[in-house]
């Protein structure tokens, strides 16, 4: 049996997210998964199903031993030590770098004799920070590049260990006395809904994140439940975990009401029962939200502040996502500070669960300016957020999609079925645009690419054109910045120059001509993707217009 | 860093017929009930003896006021507690053990050591970093203020060859000894550490509690600005 320790020293709604990974490592190859988390996130991995050990390291303990004057500072070191001494001293065939963060990664570097693999980020002996594959230094090196990320992390997780993604199983370790009493009380509340048997929705609403800048204002909440109980068959439940805070928040809003609402208070496992036994979550970005992703219960994702939720957003396929129009997102954590500013209403809180609940996907909801509605839904590459309505950036919208095309073809080596329809369906004049303006950027990245290597290869002969060389390769990386799509191949160059081993002028500049040549091929697959895309919107005008001819007035 | 000296020290009888030590002509207990002053103390600790299960006790004396902690503690914990006592007059606790005056159970003490080799042993470490409830025994803390203050005042050395005198494990022992004795760990760690070209094992183990506290370190030296 295949051992394998992932590492994620995150917080608790991130280690829940290990979940999916773990399933799937489970599944394809019977593996016995351990984990290493801080202690104060070890609540998530012991909930988690199918870990077989969770090591754990005392974050704060280690930190006191360090800072507190009474301690000496060798304790600190010897306490991390002692930690993580029945790790070092087994034997594993791969570890897993899930949080991605540098303590991770040292911690990986600092393990790499107990393991057969390392996946994900680590360090070698000159410090230089290495990756385990292709897969690897996109998450490492690209997607923080990227304002927008097209892939989620937990898809980019699954092909970084080279598994496929499984979704059938459970994920959490089941609490039989809290599922039966769930089962019991959701039950009864159906029952006393005045609406036909079979017809009472019990909504579940989340009301506190773990930062006030992501939470859904009290008034919206207010606001949203007076909505719901105006239709027969939604049932709005409050659900809070054991703490005074959430505890008041739940009172305030529910004096709103003459008390009459229904507030459930659980801890995490059991809230795992509630979730599957009601019809659909309303939350912001929580801990609770992955736990409803493990139960697949649906999702309405309220996305505020600097939710992630293009990277790590509700993972559950037809689940929604309602948030700000995301060009005008701020996604950096220093920038928020308090309630942040909204266009989010009740009203459309309340359109987007009408929405979720309608049979036909046909009629869509009006929302508020400046708001837009995603749906998850799943390729071949994951999960993939697909505008449903609202605002939107077409520019924006059609480089993330068309981003998630390039790395699908680049590193999976095949194309997604149906995205290019997708990207077509916001506007075949826009397509039209934005292909142009992206096969333009190709073409500076493209000058700028033959300059270089013209450039190297003169270099090689006379050691004096290496200034230019030089110059070139700088004005080549500076398409790093570009909102193109195209910076992505030249941001996997930079990363592979970043990593090459110092040898020989003659053996660099082999290796440098070598990834100068594997940009020329990444950005022909780019280009064969747009002229796909091109064709596919000739296909979509002609559609068009042969669809006004037979419109058109006889006469 | 010494232990109290201790000028004369003898064992008196209270009304009760208990022995009461007198040390530099101090009662550490009452002569007329220990039990009854130890009661009273006890009863001023309710609420905290309630509320956690691990008790440090600063002064041992006879006991009679451990014996009466541990009651307590067994009334609310019942077998799940922890009691330590540090107490700096050896004689006193040798005598106290003789005769046999206190309840043992889950009790650990700490009699005749200096305060660097108090934060040497990990238990104790331990224990202080669980934040237990603290008592201070009044006749024994205040006739041996000063080696109680010198404790709670204790600052670790900082200079390498010092703490590999604290660590335990010979593998952390070994890797500290590569830098130089005289330089504080802090400056090894975060400043000479990041600088070497090539990075041994214990050297990735190393930087990985640098990263792991290196913010709460920049927040106090930003505090002691």
């Amino acid at each position: 049996m295949r051992k394998v320790l992932i590492i994620n020293l995150r917080r608790i709604g991130d280690v829940y997210t290990t979940g999916h990974l773990i399933n799937s490592l489970v599944k394809t190859q019977g593996a016995s998964v351990s984990m290493l988390v801080y202690s104060e996130s070890s609540k998530a991995a012991t909930h988690l199903k199918n870990v077989t050990n969770v090591f754990t390291i005392d974050r704060k303990e280690i930190i006191t031993l360090k800072t507190n004057k009474l301690f000496s500072d060798g304790f600190a070191l010897e306490q991390l030590f002692l930690k993580l001494d029945p790790i070092k001293t087994d034997v594993w065939d791969e570890i897993i770098n899930y949080s991605n963060d540098p303590v991770a990664a040292y911690l990986c570097s600092y393990l790499k004799n107990s393991t057969g693999k390392i996946t994900g980020v680590s360090y070698n002996s000159n410090k230089t920070a290495v990756v385990s594959d292709d897969w690897g230094m996109l998450f490492n090196d690209i997607l923080p590049t990227l304002a927008y990320a097209p892939i989620h992390f937990v898809d980019c997780y699954h092909r970084m260990s080279g598994i496929k993604s499984t979704r059938e199983g459970e994920k959490l370790i089941a609490n039989t006395m809290y599922n039966a009493s769930a089962f019991k009380n959701m039950g009864a509340l159906r029952k006393k809904a005045n609406a036909p048997e079979g017809h009472a929705k019990i909504i579940g609403i989340h009301l506190k994140s773990s930062d006030e800048c992501k939470d859904i204002s009290e008034t919206t909440l207010i606001e949203l439940i007076g909505l719901l109980r105006k239709n027969d068959e939604l049932i709005p439940l409050l659900l809070i975990g054991p703490f005074e805070d959430e505890r008041k928040k739940a009172s305030r809003i529910n004096e709103h009401f003459n008390n009459e609402l229904y507030i459930a208070e659980a801890n995490l496992q059991a809230i795992a029962s509630i979730l599957t036994n009601i019809d659909l979550l309303i939350t912001p970005d929580t801990a609770i939200k992955h736990i409803a992703d493990l139960t697949d219960t649906p999702v309405l994702e309220v996305s505020l502040g600097y939710a992630p939720f293009l990277k790590q957003g509700t993972y559950t396929a037809g689940s929604l996502i309602l948030t700000d129009t995301v060009s005008s997102r701020d996604f950096s954590r220093a920038n928020h500070q308090g309630p942040s500013k909204t266009n989010i209403k009740a009203f459309d809180i309340v359109s987007s669960v009408f929405y979720f609940f309608a049979k036909s996907k046909n009629i869509k909801p009006r929302l508020s300016d400046g708001v837009t509605l995603y749906a998850a839904s799943v390729d071949s590459l994951g999960v993939c957020y697909q505008v449903v309505t609202g605002a939107s950036n077409a520019e924006l919208e059609m480089n993330r999609l068309m981003s998630r095309q390039f790395i699908s073809t680049l590193l999976d080596g095949r194309e997604i079925n149906g995205i290019n329809d997708t990207i077509t369906a916001i506007g075949t004049a826009a397509v039209t645009n934005w292909s142009n303006k992206e096969k333009t950027a190709i073409t500076f990245v493209t000058k700028d690419l033959l300059a270089t290597l013209r450039s190297l290869i003169q270099s090689t002969e006379n050691k004096n054109s290496t200034r230019d060389f030089v110059s070139n390769l700088g004005r080549l990386l500076t398409h790093t910045e570009s909102d193109s799509v195209v910076s992505i191949p030249v941001n996997i160059l930079k990363a592979k120059l970043e990593r090459l081993n110092e040898s020989s002028f003659d053996e660099s500049t082999r290796q440098v001509e070598a990834l100068l040549y594997n940009l020329k091929s990444d950005i022909q697959k780019l280009l064969a993707c747009l002229k796909q895309l091109e064709d596919k919107t000739t296909i979509a005008k002609k559609e068009e217009f042969m669809g006004r001819v037979i419109e058109a007035p006889q006469t | 860093m010494s232990l109290p000296k201790i000028l004369s020290y003898e064992i008196k009888t209270a009304r009760t017929e208990q022995p009461v030590p007198v040390v530099n002509g101090v009662h550490l207990h009452s002569i007329y009930n220990p039990d009854k002053e130890a009661e009273g103390l006890v009863a001023a600790q309710i609420e905290n003896l309630q509320n956690k299960n691990e008790v440090l006790i600063l002064g041992l004396g006879f006991g009679y006021h451990l014996n009466a902690i541990i009651e307590k503690l067994t009334e609310f914990h019942g077998e799940n507690f922890k009691v330590v006592v540090i107490e700096p007059n050896a004689k006193v606790y040798d005598d106290c053990i003789e005769k046999n005056l206190l309840n043992k159970k889950n009790l650990q003490i700490y009699a005749g050591f200096k305060a660097n080799e108090l934060y040497s042993d990990l238990d104790l470490v331990h224990l202080l970093l669980r934040k237990p409830v603290i008592i201070a025994h009044p006749a024994s803390f205040n006739l041996y203020q000063l080696y109680f203050k010198q404790i709670l005042s204790f600052e670790a050395p900082k200079d390498v060859t010092s703490i590999i005198g604290f660590v335990n494990s010979p593998k952390i022992k070994n890797y500290l000894a590569q830098f130089d004795g005289t330089t504080a760990l802090e400056t090894a760690l975060f400043s000479e550490l990041p600088k070497k070209e090539a990075f041994s094992e214990t050297d990735f183990l190393a930087m990985a509690l640098v990263e792991m506290t290196r913010k709460s370190i920049e927040l106090n030296a930003q505090a002691g600005e």
